[in-house]
């Protein structure tokens, strides 16, 4: 039965075989390294081929990072845009698009990876300032004096003041609504089929009977759809500022008089509706499976809901109306209450040029092509016209023949986040035409907050940070998600905090404000 | 008399690399089998214990890996200053240890009655079919899992209603997932260890079964007497090799399973996790390296103690 034993060895060793290669498959995970190699090579094979124009400039690719959704047609767009910078500027581009639910994480991971990286999105809400205490992105000033005429030329002044630390500036924002304010996005076709009136909202607790309604008499409808930790900030976003990421629970409330910095989920503000949230969890009408629903717009997009938080500006339910196909009302959170502009909305959709770009130049020319470029900023914006949009009017597009929002290679695109100056992007035909006056009057309706300029430097509580990151998300979440009773749960929250050194932070940030304030005068 | 003993040896001590050399030659499918998890062991684990100075430096992208500045122990402060040292050790070693026992005593039992089965053919069925799971990805038994235990899921839509049970909001509740992660966890591994155990069985001399069936032994005392003593080194070489990873945790498991609900880390933040969410939402490489060379260490010295207690067991089944 010496067979018998045989087999036996044989079997072991082909399933030791297996789990080194299943092992093998794992470790691939993280082959960044190879894939910027790879566009490595394409760089060198576009040398070889566009070698005669503009003999000033190498053929060049830029690799790009932005926050948008993985659509269809990327390639074309990707090869449309390449076509026209090589006229340009020379330079080709690669585009990596990742949306809500995986930036966070691709952003940090392709950074540590050390990839080559010429231009990414990288606001300030996602760690934009602990990147650039690590060193890892440019300090633009000389690129933008010298390749940036336009950029300088088109963007409201104030922008540029915002990301600067120690007096260098570290990103280009996008040039568009100055501020936000929280609110919500409305069913258009439900909120009529019940006579819902919205002039009378003067805080969040007045969408309660409406949402009663509907839980009542419209049973497949989410009354308000929320997904994983996102709902809370439109409500206090007017408010409350945080001054670093929005995991860390560290910042100040808007106002004129003395500025100080706390713990913000002690605030009455964030409090009340935290305390509402779980009110309308319980009653059922927010989504049962929020804490593990990772994108709502599945839900929106199928008509299964009435209402959810969103940061508004003039023509918002039109923006939404192109992605989601249907009418929307938009109707602010609070009424009667200042608008800040605070360094925060200056800084919320920023490009940054990071440390391992190999031609900086080009993707300050390429930045700067944003702000003066209506056919690269449209064809990033919109997609590729007679394919994705035709032009009804000099400044208005509508769907191209046959396409639709469901049915379109190209759509979803969150425009404030693709950098540039979106006063350039051509108007939906359900738009108001004077979309971008009313935006510049918006715009001029913001207060000026005292700390307008200042922006936190993380640096010396680093490690602090870091510890309240992880608390603020993995404890903060249910919090923001309504699934836990505020009073019950947040003194263990608490002492979490405490323990992640909060006192410190805050009291090192105050300082830094007081020295701010304290310079200007 | 020394001179004596110099030449004795003398021979022998150069023949040594020849006879490597040799070995080389007539094993060399045994070496070239060996190859590809050596040249993976090499560039999986050796080459990148280089980047353990990252714990101990303050990085930055412009400095770089090598010039950026020291920082001392700083970088190791952020794993203690929390309150999530201790969760994150315990949860670790303690779902170790669960899945340890649980796998062991599972894949031993089944492989037992699957042998026994008379029907050939519905074995092999029965055991591809448990073999099935390992091959999933976590992220898909993740959504598995979920379409069973959501709000709108399985249970509490079909399952609680049928039985009369109350509804449960699993993904609140970190009190059943010390049972969930284990049952989940084994219902993908299990098929893997029943599989080398099925070939151990196979690899077992038929004529001992003879000779016992001969002295009139039942199948249940050919199995406590035979099988089982044949089985017992193969037992405690995987479970040496799973002690040693003792504080290395499933990353799919504890990530993927739970849906990362924060509300849940009590029971399921493991090192793997942790360090994953330090690195992503703080970005720092330092303090997630920092993180990293603390569970090697400790992991190390799990895998010395694992085997010097085999060796006061039995010292000829340890492994060095």
């Amino acid at each position: 039965m010496n067979r018998m034993k045989k087999m036996g060895c044989i079997v072991f060793a082909l399933v030791f075989i297996c789990s080194v290669v299943l092992t093998g498959c794992g470790g691939s995970k993280d082959s960044t390294v190879s894939s910027s190699s790879n566009s490595q090579a394409s760089v060198a094979d576009s040398s070889a081929s566009a070698e005669s124009k503009a003999p000033e400039l190498k053929p060049y690719e830029l690799n790009c990072y932005f926050l948008a959704p993985q659509t269809k047609d990327l390639p074309l767009i990707q090869d449309e845009v390449s076509k026209l910078l090589t006229e340009k500027i020379n330079a080709t581009i690669k585009l990596n698009y990742f949306f809500w639910d995986s930036y966070q994480d691709k952003q940090k991971l392709v950074v540590a990876s050390g990839e080559k990286i010429d231009v990414m999105f990288s606001p300030s809400w996602w760690g934009w300032s602990t990147f650039v205490a690590q060193k890892a992105w440019l300090e633009l000033d000389d690129l933008l004096a010298q390749y940036g005429a336009d950029i300088t030329k088109n963007i409201n002044p104030a922008y540029l003041k915002a990301p600067v630390i120690n007096g260098k500036l570290y990103a280009i924002p996008t040039n568009k609504d100055m501020f936000g304010v929280g609110g919500v996005l409305v069913n258009k076709a439900l909120a009529e089929k019940y006579n819902f009136d919205f002039s009378n909202i003067k805080t969040p607790a007045d969408f309660e009977p409406m949402l009663k309604t509907i839980k009542e008499k419209e049973p497949g409808i989410v009354p308000f759809v929320s997904a994983q930790g996102d709902h809370a900030s439109y409500f206090t976003q007017d408010a409350l500022v945080h001054i670093s990421q929005t995991e860390v629970p560290v910042g100040y409330q808007k106002t004129d008089g003395d500025i100080k910095v706390v713990n913000l989920q002690e605030t009455p503000e964030y409090i009340n509706v935290i305390k509402m949230t779980r009110e309308w969890y319980n009653k059922g009408y927010i989504n049962k499976d929020v804490a593990t629903l990772k994108d709502s717009m599945p839900v929106k997009k199928a008509q299964k809901a009435f209402m959810w938080g969103e940061q508004l500006k003039p023509g918002k339910n039109d923006e939404m109306k192109a992605q989601l196909g249907y009418d929307l009302i938009q109707v602010n959170a609070y009424k009667d209450i200042p608008y800040y502009a605070t360094t925060g909305d200056l800084t919320n959709s920023m490009l940054v040029i990071p440390r391992t770009s190999e031609d900086p130049a080009r993707a300050m020319m390429f930045i700067n092509l944003l702000f003066n470029d209506k056919q690269i900023k449209n064809l990033l914006d919109w997609g590729i016209e007679n394919k994705h949009y035709k032009k009804i009017g000099e400044n208005q597009i509508d769907f191209a023949d046959g396409v639709t929002a469901d049915n379109s290679g190209y759509t979803g695109i969150a425009q404030w986040a693709m950098g540039g100056d979106q006063f350039l992007d051509y108007l939906w035909a359900n738009e108001s035409p004077d979309k971008w006056t009313k935006m510049k009057e918006f715009n001029e309706s913001a207060k000026p907050e005292k700390l307008l300029g200042w922006v936190y430097n993380p640096e010396a509580v680093k490690t602090e940070i870091a510890t309240l990151a992880t608390v603020g998300k993995n404890m903060g979440n249910p919090l923001n998600e309504g699934i836990v009773d505020y009073d019950k749960y947040y003194p263990k929250m608490k002492e979490s905090l405490e323990k992640a050194g909060i006192n410190k932070v805050c009291a090192d940030a105050q300082k830094q404000v007081d020295d701010f304030l304290a310079a200007k005068k | 008399m020394f001179t004596n003993v110099d030449t004795t040896l003398k021979p022998k001590l150069t023949k040594r690399p020849g006879g490597f050399l040799k070995e080389l030659v007539t094993n060399r499918a045994m070496f070239l089998m060996l190859l590809p998890p050596f040249i993976l062991v090499v560039i999986n684990y050796y080459l990148p214990m280089f980047g353990i100075i990252i714990a101990f430096k303050e990085f930055n992208y412009q400095d770089g890996f090598l010039h950026s500045p020291w920082s001392g122990i700083k970088n190791f402060e952020f794993l203690f200053k929390s309150d999530a040292a201790w969760r994150i050790t315990r949860n670790t070693i303690g779902y170790n240890l669960i899945f340890i026992v649980l796998n062991l005593f599972f894949a031993v039992t089944i492989a037992l009655i699957l042998n026994e089965l008379k029907n050939k053919v519905a074995a092999k069925l029965y055991q591809s079919v448990i073999f099935l799971p390992y091959f999933l990805s976590w992220v898909v038994v993740a959504y598995l899992v979920l379409a069973i235990l959501s709000p709108e899921g399985l249970y509490n839509k079909s399952i609680a209603p049928l039985l009369n049970l109350t509804a449960v909001d699993w993904y609140t509740q970190p009190q059943y997932w010390p049972f969930i992660l284990p049952f989940v966890n084994l219902w993908k591994n299990i098929g893997y260890g029943i599989v080398i155990y099925l070939a151990g069985i196979t690899g077992i001399d038929q004529e001992y079964y003879e000779a016992a069936v001969l002295d009139g032994a039942s199948k249940l005392q050919q199995i406590r007497s035979i099988t089982i003593p044949f089985l017992v080194p193969l037992m405690i070489v995987t479970t040496i090799m799973a002690l040693g990873n003792i504080f290395r945790s499933d990353f799919g498991l504890f990530y993927q399973v739970p849906m990362q609900q924060g509300l849940l880390q009590d029971t399921t933040d493991v090192l793997d996790t942790y360090i994953y969410n330090a690195l992503i939402y703080s970005g720092d490489l330092g303090m997630s390296s920092a993180a990293g060379f603390y569970q090697s260490i400790v992991g190390f010295f799990l895998v010395l103690f694992a085997n010097w207690s085999v060796g006061k067991i039995s010292a000829e089944n340890k492994i060095f």
